[in-house]
């Protein structure tokens, strides 16, 4: 177990160097200098040249990835370019509002996927599972700015129940991001929790429970559900995953202090550095988070722990 | 003498998309204490059907049972409630399923799916009711630590001494073994017979044997019903069934075994095929594919004894002299 975590780990560096390549080429063809940007509106070419230089912006875009990977994998991301600060520090200022959005949607997205899915797979073809798949779908397709709109018009202007923007009143201010960007999440949850439930309630070890004397409700609970588990799992991880490299359009509703808009801002204002780095440290994120699922699936199905273990 | 399962009527159809599958026609099925029956018959006859229609466990939908009488050891199982027949299966009536390669849960220990059971229909606590699966384990012949193993872990042969280690943890009256051996190789079969008859002889457990094979019959049971298109056409004593054969049916069945005795002789299988279950015909369903088949087969065949416990469903014994091919052994 332990030789396959590390082996995952090890196998990020060449996934990393990957990423970073394919952001910093397409970061140089995007239109637009951020050098031009920050120079005097009078300044001279040498000036410009001169601050290109003390940006480190100058030379190819080959030498200038070479020089960006070689402090990359000493673990240094560089200075922001717009905000002259380390952007590691910038990053991990803004990580925890993330996670804490991440976290929380994922949560709705439980509370709401979970019984609805399961409720659909054991009344396959009844009127409750049209109600659940057409609850999924309005989850899914319904554009989260407006929803999210809806939610503050209802929640903060009308009740004045939760604060409409920023995140700096603890729990009350997660609520209506989490549930705005947990209700998307929770529609491709309740299709495959639906779908992986009912692919296990036609085995016949289910037939064996009841025959024992199991319960009903058990029968689904703990028999069913621990078998069902492991697409749900994936499904959770990478929408947990995405989750983390930031919500944009949610984050943009409630002025929420997240890395997704830290992200699009960076790309926006030409911040290479900041951009490229936040793009990186999404990956391994994403990268640690599939991880984590993998050894989740050992804990659930002993077959792939079986395996693991070779 | 003491009954421990009385059936009356008992018909389970599935309404599918493709039309109405009539898988059980009016069953009926009586079984005296600590006695055992084997149920034979060819694929789709309703075997299984049967089987989990005596737990209340037909999938509903598609199934539909109905039933006149269907007691266990004197409890009426048809008006319980879905709280009382949980307390009844596993504890008064367990059933060994078709398959053991898909018969166990992947996911939990084999002790812990053993241990279920007892916990559930016993007061122990859970420490109690896994050292119960224990000594379980060891009594089909399994060692006691290789309870904290998964089904993937063992063999086919392993796997069904499990599953019958589950379905006897709480000494039923009355188990159901539905085909317990078809998945397994010759040496294992005879192994895991051995096994259940053992088992059976130490806990007094009745016995529904369900089977294609009439040698195992011959071997593990007291009583033989033949069923055919989802109803029993000959019932009796091992004498009856074997050596005073009456329907042409299980007449087919004995034709179709191989004879050592005559290695040259032809393997004479039935011809045709089971009616389709969605269309059966008003009269014997057997009637298109019996060689003693008349006009008087097209009509509802009733039942007829032969003695106090040989009955056979054919109506060709109306007919004055009637008899078929296969000798009586006396
Ligand atoms: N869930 C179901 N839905 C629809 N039809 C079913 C269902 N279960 C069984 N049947 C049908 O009922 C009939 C009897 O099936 P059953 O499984 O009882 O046969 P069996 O005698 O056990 O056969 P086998 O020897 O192959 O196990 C078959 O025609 C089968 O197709
Ligand atoms: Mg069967």
């Amino acid at each position: 177990m332990l030789r396959y975590v590390l082996q995952r780990l090890l196998m990020m560096i060449p996934v990393l160097v990957c990423v970073s390549f394919v952001v910093f080429f397409l970061m140089d063809l995007a239109p637009g200098d951020i050098v031009l940007q920050i120079a005097p509106q009078d300044a001279t070419p040498e000036q410009i040249e001169q601050i290109r230089e003390e940006l480190g912006l100058n030379g190819t875009v080959f030498e200038r990835y070479f020089r960006y990977l070689k402090g990359l994998l000493r673990g240094d991301m560089g200075e922001s370019l717009s905000q002259k600060r380390p952007v590691a520090d910038i990053f991990f200022e803004r990580l925890p509002r993330t996670i804490e959005l991440a976290f929380g949607s994922i949560i709705v997205a439980i509370i709401i996927a979970l019984p609805l899915g399961i409720l659909a797979a054991t009344n396959h073809r009844s009127w409750i599972d049209g109600v659940s798949m057409t609850t999924s779908m309005i989850g899914v397709s319904m554009p989260n700015f407006w929803f999210g709109l809806l939610l503050i018009m209802a929640f903060s202007l009308h009740w004045k129940l939760f604060p409409s923007f920023g995140a700096d009143a603890g729990i009350k201010s997660l609520i209506l991001p989490a549930i705005t960007l947990g209700t998307e999440q929770a529609g491709t949850l309740t299709r495959i929790t639906r779908s992986s439930m009912l692919e296990v309630i036609r085995q016949d070890y289910l037939r064996t429970a009841r025959a024992k004397g199991v319960p009903e409700k058990t029968v689904i609970r703990k028999h069913a559900l621990k078998n069902a588990l492991i697409p749900i799992i994936t499904v959770l991880g990478s929408t947990l995953g995405n989750a983390f490299g930031g919500a944009v359009t949610t984050e943009a509703i409630f002025a929420w202090p997240g890395v997704g808009r830290l992200t699009v801002k960076a790309v926006n204002d030409r911040d290479y550095t900041l951009a490229c780095g936040c793009i990186i440290m999404f990956t391994i994120i994403l990268n640690l988070t599939l991880l984590v699922v993998d050894i989740a699936y050992a804990f659930v199905d002993p077959r792939i722990k079986a395996q693991y273990s070779k | 003498m003491d009954k421990v399962l009385d059936v009356k009527n008992l018909a389970v159809r599935f309404e599918t998309e493709d039309g109405v599958v009539r898988a059980v026609n009016g069953l009926d099925l009586e079984l005296g204490k600590g006695r055992s029956i084997g149920l034979v018959g060819e694929t789709g006859a309703g075997k299984t059907t049967t089987a989990l229609a005596l737990l209340r466990l037909v999938p509903d939908p598609p199934g539909v049972v109905e039933c006149e009488k269907l007691e266990l050891d004197g409890k009426d199982i048809l008006t319980m409630s879905a709280k009382e027949l949980e307390s009844v299966r596993g504890n008064d009536i367990s059933m060994i399923f078709q398959d053991p390669m898909t018969a166990l849960n992947p996911v939990f220990t084999v002790g812990e799916q053993i241990a279920e059971s007892i916990l559930l229909h016993e007061n122990v606590t859970k420490v109690e009711s896994m050292k119960r699966a224990m000594e379980m384990l060891e009594l089909v012949g399994i060692p006691a630590e290789r309870a904290y193993d998964y089904p993937h872990e063992f063999s086919g042969g392993m796997k069904q001494r499990v599953v019958i280690a589950i379905a006897l943890a709480c000494h039923p009256q009355l188990l159901i073994a539905d085909e317990p051996t078809t998945a397994l190789d010759v040496t294992i079969q005879a192994q895991v017979l051995d096994l259940m008859r053992r088992l059976r002889e130490q806990y007094q457990t009745s016995l529904i044997m369900i089977t294609h094979d009439l040698g195992i019959v011959a071997e593990v049971c007291d009583e033989v019903a033949v069923m055919y298109a989802g109803n029993i056409v000959e019932k009796g004593t091992l004498e009856d069934g074997f050596n005073h054969t009456k329907h042409p049916y299980t007449e087919g069945l004995f034709n179709s075994l191989p004879n050592i005795n005559d290695r040259k002789a032809m393997l004479t299988p039935i011809k045709g095929l089971m009616p389709d279950p969605t269309h059966l015909p008003e009269g014997c369903p057997f009637e298109p594919r019996c060689p003693y088949a008349g006009e008087d087969c097209k009509q509802p065949q009733s039942v007829r004894s032969f003695n106090e416990t040989h009955t056979v469903r054919c109506s060709a014994y109306d007919r004055p002299g009637f008899h078929i091919e296969r000798k009586e052994i006396d």
